[in-house]
């Protein structure tokens, strides 16, 4: 081997040895809207437009629909329904994306990246300067889920889900004649599939149950439910597909209860 | 005469195979047949890893998404090949499109280039004229969740016709990222690919894969896809990444037998990115490749090369509009058995500096020093620089139109590359030439 070659090698090596082991970080510290702005014009402005109002070339095909950013408006949030999300909140959908809609995953971005085009939108509405993010839902410690707290869950699910989400799938009674504050059509999850456009977890089915959705008829759980009920609701949906965490024994103990709604007449 | 001498260039800076065994001799002048099919290959390559609109189409995307500057990838790019083509986001399944989507592309390119060229300080050709043209209406993309696919047959403007850029992908198999199986034409994950340059004319033949020692008569180079199989893995996000080829050498001689040249090449790459400071991120990488080829009467015995390099690429400034500077080197040996007449084990040196910039989108500014030195020649006598290698570019490249419809792009290079003692008494052949590229992508 010669010099100019070991010489090569050593140094691609000593980079590669220097930086093994890295990875991103949350994007937290304040960005650069200057250069967000650049960010979006690469990755961003074909759905949500030139004017970040949620009309890019694309928008027209995309349902459910790009977000309007100046609304300041956003579906998923770890803060409380109807408050602004954390920069961490709006970095999980950059890097994630929203599963089953045009929203990829934006896991590639540097951290820098992510963390300006996350400045950028926080220029787009007038409510981050006078509101400011809400401060995150406290998630209490998971219990271990159980045959009885997914029966329980069943149960409140009855009570408080089925009218839109039916026995799970979505097909509940008022599923169909539901619209978002945009005025677009918009179906209830089907929870049987094991993830959801932003839920991977029970504890995200947690916090969605807790906070809802912004902008969709998705209520937050409010004072309705206590956090151990919400916790059982949780068990239940991830009973009820083959959700990170759930094991088979309580998935096929799930499905020997009646679905949900099968007593409404 | 033209399109003859022409091609006698090209496959002087394709595979150095100079005919003459003394630094009297004149470069050889291949077969206008010989050569064209050399030039075909090239296209393949460049077509077979060209972006394609049908991306865009499908995602909603710009082209600007996955791509530095058309066609060369970003990280974002680099990540959703790895992946399969896929944005692994419950939309990559066929049905899961709406409106309905189909996977393919055309792709249509017209060029003209100006040559000049000078042996021994006196200029023996000058040439104007329009380059091939040639339409590509291929497919690729992902059917399911599990598997991608890429089909391109290519019409040259002249009939001839190509449809053995292709490949099947398994994706995530074993469930993870790090086992992806592809079989069928792959190209080679290397640091600058062939098919990935932002000139697509035969300048692409002087990029230091594709150099061959002095009389060899081997036609490998890792610059064009090879036949075989890969298998690939990285993590999230592609900041680490493997690759591993098993294939037989395209093209080689196989009357008696179907795997007469069987090959391996792999590279490991890892990018870092840097939270604060001008430097953005750097991706540092290795690769090495050993590929036989037949030698002998019957064409049974087989001899090897090997290649071994090394890169190193830095994002200065912007992650979004960057200058990215790449720096690269690269040494290969031969068995000698390879070329006729040969007294020892040829070997040679090579390395590159590449400066990319792209002050706006899609504006893109390029620019390549490149230098190829044989350390040991292979046949008594010869000069030691002979057939050693120079190359200079600079070009600047420019999307008249880029959104997730079409892409018409326009292209204005000018190159320059020398090859030592290879002209008559011992002088430098010398090939300056300008090149104006249009290329419609829908």
């Amino acid at each position: 081997m010669s010099a100019m070659h070991r010489t090569v090698v050593a140094a691609a090596l000593t980079v590669g040895a220097l930086t093994v082991g890295a990875s991103p970080t949350p994007a937290q510290s304040v960005g650069d809207p200057a250069r967000g702005r650049q960010v979006y014009e690469r990755y961003c402005v074909q759905c949500h437009g030139s004017r970040a109002d949620g009309a890019g070339e694309v928008a027209r095909w995309s349902q459910p629909k790009p977000r309007d950013f100046r609304q300041g408006l956003f579906k998923f949030s770890s803060t409380p329904f109807g408050f602004l999300p954390t920069t961490a909140d709006l970095d999980r959908v950059i890097q994630s994306g929203l599963y089953g809609t045009r929203m990829p995953p934006f896991a590639a971005l540097s951290t820098r990246e992510r963390r300006d085009v996350i400045a950028y939108l926080q220029t787009l509405s007038p409510r981050w300067r006078t509101e400011g993010p809400g401060k995150p839902i406290a998630i209490p410690d998971e219990p271990a889920p159980t045959r009885e707290s997914i029966t329980r869950g069943r149960e409140l699910f009855e009570a408080n889900c089925s009218k839109c989400h039916g026995d799970g799938t979505g097909n509940g009674p008022s599923g169909a004649k539901l619209v978002d504050d945009w005025g677009s059509a918009i179906a209830p999850a089907n929870l049987t599939l094991g993830r959801a456009k932003w839920a991977r977890t029970a504890r995200d089915i947690y916090l969605r149950t807790m906070a809802g959705i912004n902008g969709t008829p998705m209520p937050e759980s409010g004072d309705a439910l206590t956090p151990d009920q919400v916790w059982q609701v949780a068990h239940y949906v991830q009973a009820l597909g083959a959700w990170p965490g759930s094991t088979r024994e309580l998935r096929e103990f799930a499905t020997q209860l009646p679905p949900p709604g099968a007593a409404a007449p | 005469m033209t399109v003859r001498h022409g091609m006698a260039w090209l496959s002087l800076l394709i595979c150095s195979s100079i005919a003459a065994t003394s630094a009297e001799a004149k470069p050889r002048s291949p077969s206008p047949a010989a050569a064209r099919s050399e030039l075909y290959a090239a296209v393949r390559a460049y077509v077979a890893a060209e972006g394609i609109p049908a991306f865009a189409r499908k995602y909603g995307m710009k082209c600007s998404a996955c791509h530095l500057a058309v066609p060369v990838l970003n990280a974002y790019g680099q990540a959703f090949k790895d992946n399969g083509y896929r944005m692994k986001n419950g939309t990559d399944d066929l049905r899961a499109n709406e409106p309905g989507y189909w996977p393919v592309f055309a792709w249509l390119w017209k060029n003209y280039e100006y040559d000049l060229e000078r042996v021994g300080g006196q200029t023996v050709q000058r040439l104007g004229r329009m380059r091939d043209g040639a339409l590509v209406f291929g497919g690729m993309g992902s059917i399911s969740d599990k598997v991608s696919f890429r089909f391109l047959p290519t019409v040259y403007e002249d009939g001839f016709t190509f449809t053995d850029a292709g490949w099947i992908r398994y994706n995530q198999a074993f469930g993870t990222d790090w086992v992806n199986i592809k079989v069928g034409s792959n190209e080679f994950d290397l640091p600058i690919n062939g098919g990935r340059e932002y000139n697509m004319s035969n300048s692409r033949f002087a990029v230091l894969y594709a150099y061959a020692v002095p009389g060899t008569v081997s036609r490998f180079t890792m610059l064009f896809p090879q036949p075989g199989i890969e298998v690939m893995g990285h993590d999230l996000g592609s900041r680490n990444r493997y690759s591993v080829n098993v294939f037989t050498a395209g093209g080689a001689p196989a009357a008696h037998c179907t795997f007469c040249s069987p090959g391996v090449f792999g590279r490991v790459t890892h990018r870092h990115e840097f939270a604060n400071g001008f430097l953005r991120s750097v991706r540092a990488g290795v690769f090495g490749a050993y590929v036989t080829w037949p030698v002998g009467p019957d064409s049974s015995d087989r001899k090897g090369q090997r290649r071994l390099g090394g890169d190193v690429e830095f994002g200065l400034g912007s992650d979004v509009l960057p200058l990215r500077v790449t720096v690269m080197a690269m040494t290969g040996r031969d068995d000698r058995a390879l070329v006729p007449t040969a007294i020892q084990d040829p070997t040679f040196h090579a390395g590159l500096l590449q400066l990319e910039y792209v002050p706006s989108l899609p504006l893109v500014f390029y620019g390549r020093l490149q230098v190829v030195r044989n350390q040991r020649q292979a046949i008594a006598g010869r000069p030691a620089d002979f057939g050693d290698q120079d190359f200079q570019l600079v070009g600047v490249r420019r999307a008249l139109e880029l959104s997730s419809r079409f892409a018409w792009v326009l292209e204005l290079t000018y190159w320059r590359q020398k090859i030592k003692s290879v002209g008559p008494g011992g002088a430098d052949a010398t090939l300056n030439s300008l090149w104006l590229g249009s290329h419609l992508l829908f």
